[in-house]
């Protein structure tokens, strides 16, 4: 799976600044599970009040999201199992046999796991005291804070794996501390992009519980950390084991930043999947692979869906976390008990998530003679040794053009599916088929790109589907990216409809598809503006599939970064960080409009 | 000294005072109920009590011993939430059991507590019940259990009635003071209903914008309100009658129709008769009620004789029970 997707994904779980306003109600029992809170009502425009005309629609609605999952997702990832297990139409487990007896296999494995655990460790352990920090106490530029926290979450992989690069060259600021090419530095790479997973999780719950729980504990005897331990901490624990979940499915997924920052050395599964689709070009070796990550991927859901399960539990909330206590360093002289968390948050905002940023921007400025624009004036040409077939501007309207298309594709699969499926159909067999509905366009979420890439590349490149050429390739793969996300933002907003407002419309003589038009119309125009940034972000970012896709004279933002890193010379590399720095801003700025466009009613992932 | 002294004491939320100024005394053995309209700084003063808050000025000792340092922990003070606060991750046993293992008690003295609180507050089959399973009124019985468990040496009440429906409210504010008095407990009880601090309380403090404008027995007050905003805040009808202020009480006005001849003119100060015009007419508790206008008066709600039919512009002889008017 590619990160940038998902680390968008959990953005919208939580919100921040002055809009929370709109939180559910206070002092009420709070759903606080990821999914939205569904009505049970039945809403007419379903089987009962529409007739047939009615249903057929919705099963048209139904039907063409569902034709084009079908070629665009299960046809390939069917292909990419055929691959890997069948040969001449028999049943040949040659190539799992060949994968499993080689020990490249089991180390890369270990190093999945090993890096995932690590990187959600250190998301946990720092993203803990980060949350409680920046949500359950004031202090003068906390907003500038939480903002700053957030960024690593729209960043592209390749834009992390190039900051990361310029922080820990030898050249580099951290340069001393000898983590170039490590473990280690993956490792802290991915608890920069997860930090704030965790942060804005943990955080959204702990400013909402009701403070006076642990005061019930406090007045019956507990001191501050005993209160802590035996009241808070079991309240919060559900949302940290949702996050941990979360962070190690995208860890273990990471692509793009592992394969800039670990080189030959480290990979993961996917990017030894790529390593032999492209060096190696080992094509059943690498479906055996995509078959193995599509297993972690799906235990790892598993036991995500059984943590969000527990995580529905009623909790004490209140709505609005109207005032929090100002943080305390001192008291009364000695150090307060909101000293180390503050300092832990410090060091990790100033440490890990600012200096690769910063380094990021300085060095994108440095030219061999001092500091100087010219990297980025060296964006429009092709490079040193023309490194590049296209230059980086022509790339950079080669990913906006693709966005375009992938981004309106996605938008009208996920919003007819989301139609459909906020539809509360009285039968019980139309219940159940919106209900497998909704798990067929979430499967995308939990394959990655990588699979998704790889899948196109083998099943789309022949007969009956010959589209290795088409320009429409890249921009349906990312649409197949982004549609899990574009409907979990428009369905809680449909869902959110109180059913009575359909049936008043209805009651007054409205037809189902003007119930659709004049009641759930304008909510989902709303509720739009949030899912086309987000499928453009992620559309811009996107790396996993495309750097399986892209054609040398079509590459995209991301595609040409990771080529400019992996060239010699002076040149290449600050052209490399000043594109990179381009990304970064482009989806930054996507990602901010959006934000901007968020309705009343909030997606949540 | 024994028990609770709270002198001159001032609680700050930035620039607003919620308290200011306030003595206080609550003697061991003793219930006494802060009784004033929300935002007037009750559950402040008690928050401060509890150290919750800190005081921003003034003196809180308990028998003597100064207690503005203690943090909350170490105050030995028992708090109840108006609504519950109970830990979702415990059982109802776990809850009650909760206070007892922070002061380290040994097990089996923990488990016979707790089955002898779950009995007090008559509860006792529902130790391993969740909480979730609980009705509103369950839930503030096993609050109840879980404060008083430890033995607090003060209990804080927090509105610990104001979340459920007023038939509960009624039937729990009773069994409260039955409860507390068979526990012994020393207790403050902050509410906003006067009919529920007279019931649980032996002594209340009325409390107004940051002070306590007045202390004393549920009949002391009642039967001398410090002023005409004490008296309304009690439930009086405050009027002006010839440079006199009257406060009237809920039940003592009584209509019948009017009989043209008795000469009734605007107030008989031997017959207690006043006329009035009917507004409009209810029905409330099993009476008929009628909403008369009495000139220089206002309007009031006033009981109607079972046997009288009344209609909305009718004329009516009102007449007040000396024993429900207090001049102030």
């Amino acid at each position: 799976m590619d990160a940038d997707r998902d680390r968008l994904a959990t953005v919208p779980t939580v919100r921040t600044g002055p809009e929370r306003a709109a939180r559910p109600p206070a002092g009420g029992v709070v759903d606080v599970g990821y999914r939205p809170i569904t009505d049970v009502n039945h809403t007419p425009g379903g089987q009962d009040r529409g007739g047939w005309v009615g249903t057929a629609g919705v099963v048209v609605a139904a039907a063409v999201p569902l034709a084009f999952l079908a070629i665009f997702f299960a046809y390939p990832v069917a292909a990419l199992v055929a691959r890997g297990f069948i040969t001449d139409g028999a049943l040949d487990l040659g190539g799992v046999a060949e994968v499993f007896s080689s020990s490249r296999t089991w180390r890369i494995i270990g190093l999945t796991f090993a890096q995932a655990i690590l990187g959600t460790l250190g998301a946990v352990l720092l993203g803990v005291p980060g949350a409680y920090v920046l949500y359950c106490r004031s202090f003068p530029g906390r907003t500038l804070v939480r903002a700053l926290v957030t960024v690593p979450f729209v960043l592209p992989t390749v834009v992390v794996g190039v900051a990361f690069r310029s922080l820990l060259a030898s050249s580099g600021p951290l340069g001393f501390l000898g983590l170039d090419g490590t473990f280690t530095a993956i490792v802290l790479a991915l608890v920069f992009f997860n930090y704030a997973v965790v942060v804005r999780t943990v955080g959204g719950l702990w400013e909402r519980l009701d403070p006076r729980t642990a005061q019930a504990a406090r007045a019956l005897g507990a001191s501050p950390a005993r209160a802590f331990l035996t009241v808070t901490l079991p309240a919060l624990g559900p949302a940290i084991a949702s996050a941990a979940s979360v962070v190690f499915l995208f860890c273990a997924t990471a692509f793009g930043v592992v394969l800039v920052l670990g080189g030959l050395q480290f990979g993961t599964v996917e990017t030894e999947i790529w390593i032999q689709t492209t060096q190696f070009l080992n094509l059943r070796a690498a479906s055996v692979l995509s078959v193995v990550q599509l297993v972690v991927v799906v235990a790892a859901l598993a036991v995500f869906s059984r943590t969000r399960a527990r995580r529905e539990r009623a909790l004490t909330l209140h709505g609005s976390p109207a005032r929090t206590a100002p943080l305390q360093l001192t008291r009364r002289g000695r150090p307060g008990s909101d000293l180390l968390p503050a300092v832990v948050t410090a060091v990790v905002a100033g440490v890990l998530l600012l200096a690769p940023m910063l380094t990021l921007l300085l060095r994108s400025l440095r030219t061999p003679d001092g500091w100087g624009l010219d990297n980025y004036w060296a964006l429009g040409s092709t490079g040193g040794d023309n490194a590049l077939t296209v230059t980086v501007w022509q790339a950079a309207a080669n990913s906006l053009r693709i966005a375009v298309d992938a981004t309106t594709l996605a938008v009208l699969m996920g919003v007819l599916v989301a139609l459909v499926v906020s539809r509360r159909p009285r039968s019980a067999a139309g219940r159940r088929a919106v209900a497998w509905l909704d798990g067929a366009v979430m499967l995308p979420l939990g394959v990655s790109a990588v699979t998704v890439g790889f899948g196109f590349l083998i099943a789309l490149n022949h007969p009956p589907l010959d589209l290795r050429s088409s320009p429409v390739l890249i921009p349906i793969a990312q649409a197949i990216v982004a549609l899990p996300l574009v409907v979990r933002t428009v369905l809680p907003v449909l869902r959110a409809i109180d059913p009575r407002q359909r049936q008043v419309a209805a009651v007054l003589g409205a037809t189902p598809l003007r119930v659709l038009l004049t009641v759930d119309g304008p909510y989902l125009v709303r509720s739009l503006g949030l899912a086309i940034g987000f499928a453009f972000a992620v559309s811009l970012g996107e790396f996993g599939a495309t750097s399986f896709l892209s054609r040398p004279d079509r590459p995209t933002l991301p595609v040409v970064v990771f080529r400019l890193i992996g060239q010699p010379g002076a040149l290449n590399q600050g052209m490399a960080l000043a594109a990179a720095v381009v990304l970064a801003l482009l989806t930054a700025t996507v990602m901010g409009l959006a934000e901007r466009l968020r309705g009343e009613h909030a997606g949540e992932i | 000294m024994d028990g609770l002294q709270l002198r001159g004491g001032v609680v700050r939320y930035g620039s607003t005072t919620a308290v200011a100024g306030v003595d206080l005394r609550v003697r061991r053995g003793e219930v006494v109920a802060l009784l004033g309209p929300s935002g007037c700084g009750k559950s402040s003063l008690l928050r401060a009590v509890a150290g919750l808050e800190p005081l921003a000025a003034g003196e809180l000792t308990w028998d003597g011993a100064d207690m503005t340092g203690v943090p909350v922990h170490r105050r030995g003070f028992g708090l109840m939430f108006q609504d519950g606060q109970l830990f979702p991750h415990r059982d109802v046993a776990g809850n009650v059991v909760y206070g007892l293992q922070m002061a380290g008690m040994p097990r089996a003295a923990q488990r016979e507590r707790v089955a002898e609180l779950l009995d007090l507050v008559g509860l006792a089959d529902y130790a391993t019940r969740p909480i979730t399973a609980l009705s509103g009124g369950e839930q503030q019985r096993v609050a109840l259990a879980r404060a008083l468990a430890p033995r607090p040496r003060l209990l804080l009440l927090d509105e610990p009635l104001s979340a459920l429906d007023r038939a509960l409210r009624e039937h729990l504010a009773t069994e409260l003071h039955d409860i507390l008095r068979a526990a012994g407990t020393t207790a403050l009880y902050v509410t906003h209903d006067h009919d529920e601090a007279f019931t649980v309380a032996d002594r209340v403090a009325l409390m107004r914008t940051g002070q306590i404008v007045q202390t004393g027995t549920p009949a002391e007050l009642w039967a001398h309100p410090v002023d005409a905003e004490a008296a309304r805040f009690l439930g009086y009808w405050v009027v002006q009658e010839a440079g006199r202020t009257l406060a009237i009480s809920p039940h003592a006005l009584t209509v019948a129709p009017l009989v043209e001849d008795d000469g009734a003119g605007h107030i008989d100060p031997d017959s207690h008769l006043l006329q009035g015009t009917v507004v409009s007419v209810g029905f409330a508790r099993g009476r008929t009620t009628a909403r008369v206008a009495i000139p220089g008066w206002g309007e009031q709600t006033a009981t109607a004789d079972g046997a009288t039919c009344l209609d909305a512009g009718s004329p009516v002889r009102v007449q007040v029970e000396p024993r429900g008017v207090v001049e102030l």
